[in-house]
């Protein structure tokens, strides 16, 4: 008989796939059940810790009132640290929450509808201190709070979590004790230099991991090396002496209102756990951990005070201290720091809004926060926060288009476009400002490649190369006027940088003439040439995959050519193009530099210190005077006295060159007009939980 | 009563004649081979056709100077000459065996090449605005420039995305970074051309060699080499292709064309190679052959001078397909962003029509679209027809 495929066995296929089909749609619809049961679960939990605390504070008041109470006439809600003076406006606190408040005052706010937020990239952690990216930290700053805040238009910092703080600066005694002690110690490593020992071979062994030759025995390297090895010594010696003074001590006074979003109080233990889990050896976070080394004690004093003391002075000491995440330790106890390095979801804290299951995120699931019901401040509007994951750019813009994103944060040609598009203004405002911190990009020049200074050592050279670049033409043409050509690493409106220095103008008269003092002289092709006949070429590095730089590159090499130097474009993927930075293994380089503290630190870039071992001096730049001026000014608390010294730096780093520094970006937003009191503020634009939806313009649910 | 009249004997044709003739007889191939010719004058003539620099200039000082040569590469001088030696050779010497015209065109075309590359020394710097400089100062009495007056990275950043209408000189538009889309196509033909041609070549030698053993000994070599042929078919060519062009030593970069036709080259030759085989186990048994063998040929002359004229034919239309999948390959690479650095390629001017604004350019998919699906579709048509001329099978049908 012939075995044909019949139609009862047509049948039969389709039946099994359907089957099969159902199967697997029931496994989805459980799961989803799943989800839904442990978030219910977790909001019941919440609850019942609510309900219990409720009623104990009940007892209390009880109590009280058993005891018998004065009445005090109610004005203010939160006034422990406003100074006494109660004003009429003084229903508003001047603390981290006035934002909120605020809002909350607006004759049409409403509580309800979503934030829906587009990345255009994938978030691959959340969990608190271990996430590795901008994204993870954006998600953070709204789930957990800190003792105090920088306020986004003042950029004072108001109590949050504290109620008030007491600083005590001991950094006179502590320069006492450092002209006495140093040179105790130096007598000490001078008359036994095998102290130094264990160190060196420290260092050496450092240096044979990374591949390279460790010094010859006598040569200038290892009497450089011993010398570095000195002041380590003597360092660790200061840093070990229990006798060293603090430098500064900050005791917190904490509210005793403040929950977590499941409801158990926020104490003063919760804040010595969150910097005893920070400094925990084995947690994934080390450039936290590096960042945050000049805290040397965190202490619970008692259930609601806390005190910080800091090893060395230094301006950004408080901000370290009052800036820090809060996290709840009863949470975060539960898990192994195994567990907390390998999650990607462990995310809870006191802030306005909460995960909806603390636990289980993962990559891949909608990333979406929703409104901490319990939270202890004045609740924010919106009921939910989405951040949809689109990394191509245009399809980011076609789901814009489409309305399923409120708040867009547009290329620059996408901005143009669409700003002209009267469909898309009648329901989105668009936003440009400059946010702060800005970043800016900048182009590096390498001074030393493997050992010999390179063609850019001469900072007359590194000036001819910022005049040959048309910033403006930049700015203009690539980046449609939303960027500004930049002087220096600090953002040009703020005091650290020195208001009589303006970019230099594109000028390649002038660069011609300081090359030609420098020796570089027209040949009879009109390329560059030196004495020696040597063409001016160099190999710019950049990152490859944005057509904002290769434009930008394209424009340099055809500017650079006019003025008869050679530039070769070596577009290289990220990873390798690190590879080749850490390594020095490039002539020039164009890269970016983004986020910071309000007040930049420039260490990190421009201090000789940082050159060794792949730290962030890449080029090797090195000028005594401004590793001076830039250790002084990180000592300095006395902000005048401070800002006065960056703005040396600022000089000096115009006048070298270091970097070219090219442009900074404006931020370019769409936002729903149905979101009110959207306001910019110094820093940007205020924070989103402050926004609202009129009761009538809601659009989404949660 | 009518007398028998003297007939002219029809001219007796060779066999390539023949199937020339068969080959051309319909018009599609006529009009795919004849893109084709246009095609490859554009490659060899790109920098005579479109150039920044004019050819001659007569300016205000009484200096007559010829800015366009002063400024040709190597290859841009190299490759005319051996275009017109080969004209020469095919049409002048007809009375000379083919095999000699070859012979001295290949010799003369390789002491062209050293001769260009050793001699030749552009300027290490491009100076595109200075002509227009001096037309704006009213320098220039009179110049000749090229047809398409723009150098394909001759970019005018102020002028980017011109659409075709926007100016008479811009037929084809601008493109991001202000070149001209026209001179870009003309240029980017170079290595559309170059890329079909090379990896064609390079997986055909592969696969006449292998396939020609395998057929030729049969046996264990062909076992042996069937296997080798399956593991290669069973390897996606296109993903392989990405993930080398991906993890690629970024020392590599300049190279990355010749890379390029390499990969696509030694990923390629499976099908010549089966054909040749299956070519040679044919022929490995006919007298000629035999007779060959039986006067002590050496194996190299009995397998390249005897049997492969003899099993070409169907390799040849096989590898015109190549041709076309070869160009595709390197579009689709450009497309995606993994194509080269700086220089003209139809894929990466497409894949620039959309750009990060989601408007549409037409202009920057049309042409370069346009010119791929033209290029890919005369190979197969020229290849359809070339199959069907020497297939007997269809010959006779086609006779009847």
């Amino acid at each position: 008989m012939e075995n044909r495929f019949g139609f009862k066995d047509l049948v039969t296929l389709v039946l099994l796939v359907v089957v099969i089909a159902m199967v697997y749609l029931s496994m989805v619809q459980f799961d989803r059940q799943w989800d839904d049961i442990k978030a219910l679960n977790n909001n019941i939990t919440t609850l019942t810790n609510n309900q219990s605390q409720m009623r104990s504070q009940i007892d209390k008041l009880s109590e009280k009132l058993d005891k018998g109470v004065a009445i005090v006439q109610p004005n203010g809600t939160h006034t422990a640290t406003t100074d006494g003076n109660p004003t009429p406006t003084a229903s508003i606190p001047n603390n981290g929450l006035h934002g909120l408040y605020e809002a909350r005052t607006e004759p049409d706010f409403a509580e309800g509808d979503t934030v829906v937020d587009a990345f255009g990239t994938q978030i691959k952690s959340v969990t608190a201190l271990t996430y590795k990216d901008l994204y993870g930290r954006r998600i953070q700053s709204f789930v957990i709070e800190s003792l105090a805040v920088q306020d986004d238009d003042t950029l004072e910092f108001l109590p949050l979590i504290a109620e008030s703080w007491k600083i005590d600066d001991h950094s006179k005694d502590y320069d006492a004790y450092l002209a006495k002690k140093k040179p105790e110690l130096e007598a000490k490593v001078d008359a036994d230099a095998t102290l130094l020992d264990p160190i060196r071979k420290g260092m050496l062994d450092e240096l044979t991991k990374t591949g390279q030759k460790p010094p010859e025995p006598g040569s200038d390297d290892d009497k450089a090396l011993t010398a570095d090895a000195r002041e380590k010594w003597i360092d660790q010696q200061v840093r070990d002496d229990p006798e060293r003074p603090s430098a500064l001590v900050v005791t917190f006074k904490l509210r005793k209102d403040v929950r977590f979003s499941d409801g158990v109080p926020l104490t003063a233990h919760d804040v010595q756990f969150s910097w005893e889990l920070m400094n925990n050896p084995l947690l994934n976070a080390p450039e936290t951990r590096n960042f945050y080394d000049n805290v040397e004690s965190y202490k619970a004093l008692d259930d609601y005070t806390v005190e910080f003391r800091f090893r060395e002075p230094n301006f950004l000491a408080f901000d370290m201290a009052a800036g820090f995440g809060i996290l709840p330790k009863h949470f975060y106890e539960k898990f192994s720091i195994e567990d907390i390095n390998s999650k990607p979801g462990l995310l809870m804290g006191s802030g306005r809004y909460r995960m909806p299951d603390p636990e289980s995120w993962a990559p891949g699931k909608l990333m979406k926060l929703v409104r901490n019901e319990n939270y202890w401040g004045p609740k924010p509007g919106p009921a939910a926060l989405i951040w949809l994951e689109i990394e191509e750019d245009v399809s980011r813009m076609a789901s814009f288009k489409n309305g399923q994103i409120d708040y867009f944060a547009a290329t620059s040609e996408q901005f143009d476009e669409l700003k002209k598009d009267e469909k898309i203004t009648s329901r989105y405002t668009p936003f440009n400002y400059l946010p702060v911190p800005t970043g800016y990009s900048f182009v590096a020049w390498n001074v030393t490649r493997e050992g010999k200074p390179t063609i850019f050592a001469d900072k007359r050279v590194r000036q001819a190369m910022t005049y040959l670049i048309d910033r403006q033409r930049i700015a203009k043409e690539v980046m449609l006027g939303y960027a500004s050509p930049t002087s220096g690493p600090f953002d040009d409106k703020s005091r650290q940088a020195d208001p009589d220095i303006k970019p230099r103008e594109y000028d390649p008269k002038k660069a011609l003439e300081l090359l030609k003092q420098v020796g570089w002289k027209p040949g009879a092709d009109g390329v560059l040439r030196n004495a020696k006949g040597e063409p001016f070429a160099f190999t710019l590095t950049y990152p490859s995959g944005s057509d904002t730089y290769e434009r930008i590159m394209l424009m340099l090499k055809d500017s650079f050519n006019r003025a008869g130097i050679l530039m070769t474009q070596d577009p290289q993927q990220w990873s390798i193009f690190i590879e080749r930075v850490d390594g020095r293994a490039f002539d020039a380089c164009a890269l970016a530099w983004g986020g910071g503290s309000i007040e930049g630190d420039i260490r990190q870039m421009f201090h000789s210190s940082q050159i060794a071992n792949g730290a962030n001096n890449f080029t090797s730049y090195i000028n005594p005077e401004l590793d001076k001026l830039i250790d002084e000014a990180r000592r300095t608390i006395d902000e005048d006295k401070r800002m006065k010294l960056w703005q040396a730096c600022h000089r000096i780093l115009y006048e070298d060159q270091p970097y070219t520094f090219l442009l900074r970006r404006q931020s370019t937003t769409f936002i729903d007009k149905r979101f009110h009191n959207v306001k910019r503020v110094t820093t940007g634009l205020n924070d989103r939980s402050e926004w609202y939806v009129p009761a009538g313009q809601q659009l989404r649910g949660e | 009563m009518t007398r028998l009249a003297l007939q002219p004997a029809p001219p007796r044709l060779t066999y390539l004649q023949m199937v020339l003739r068969d080959t051309l007889r319909g018009v599609g191939p006529r009009v795919g081979l004849a893109w084709l010719v246009v095609l490859t004058f554009l490659a060899v003539f790109a920098p005579f056709l479109a150039n920044s620099y004019p050819y001659a200039v007569r300016t205000t000082d009484g200096s007559l100077s010829f800015p366009l040569f002063r400024y040709l590469r190597p290859v841009d001088v190299a490759l005319p000459v051996m275009t017109l030696l080969a004209l020469l050779a095919w049409r002048l010497f007809g009375r000379v065996p083919a095999r000699w015209r070859l012979l001295v065109w290949v010799l003369a075309s390789s002491a062209v090449c050293a001769a260009c590359f050793l001699t030749i020394k552009p300027p290490l710097r491009q100076t595109y605005d200075r002509y227009r400089e001096q037309v704006k100062q009213g320098e220039v009495i009179w110049a000749i420039t090229t047809p398409i007056p723009y150098s394909p990275s001759d970019r005018l950043s102020e002028l980017r995305f011109l659409a075709p209408s926007a100016s008479p000189w811009r037929l084809m538009g601008t493109e991001g970074n202000g070149a001209d889309v026209f001179s870009r196509m003309v240029h980017a033909s170079r290595i559309a051309m170059a890329i079909g041609l090379i990896a064609t070549s390079i997986a055909l030698v592969i696969g006449v060699i292998v396939g020609g053993l395998m057929g030729y000994f049969s046996g264990i070599v062909d076992l042996i080499g069937m296997r080798l042929v399956e593991i290669f078919a069973a390897v996606p060519t296109f993903f392989l292709l990405l993930i080398l062009v991906a993890v690629m030593p970024p020392e590599w970069n300049p190279y990355k064309l010749y890379v390029m036709m390499v990969i696509i080259g030694i990923t390629g030759w499976v099908g010549y190679a089966r054909f040749v085989r299956a070519e040679f186990l044919r022929l490995r048994e006919q007298d000629f052959v035999t007779s060959a063998r039986a006067c002590g040929l050496p194996l190299s002359s009995i397998l390249f001078r005897h049997m492969l004229p003899n099993g070409m034919a169907p390799v040849l239309v096989e590898a015109s397909f190549g041709v076309a999948g070869a160009i595709l390959a390197e579009s689709t690479l450009s497309f995606l962003g993994l194509g080269l650095v700086d220089q003209p390629s139809w894929g990466q001017m497409l894949s620039e029509s959309i750009s990060g604004t989601g408007s549409f350019k037409w202009w920057m998919a049309f042409f370069p679209g346009m010119a791929i699906f033209l290029t890919v579709f005369a190979y197969n048509l020229v290849g359809e027809s070339l199959r069907d001329a020497i297939d007997p099978h269809t010959r006779k049908v086609a006779a009847l």
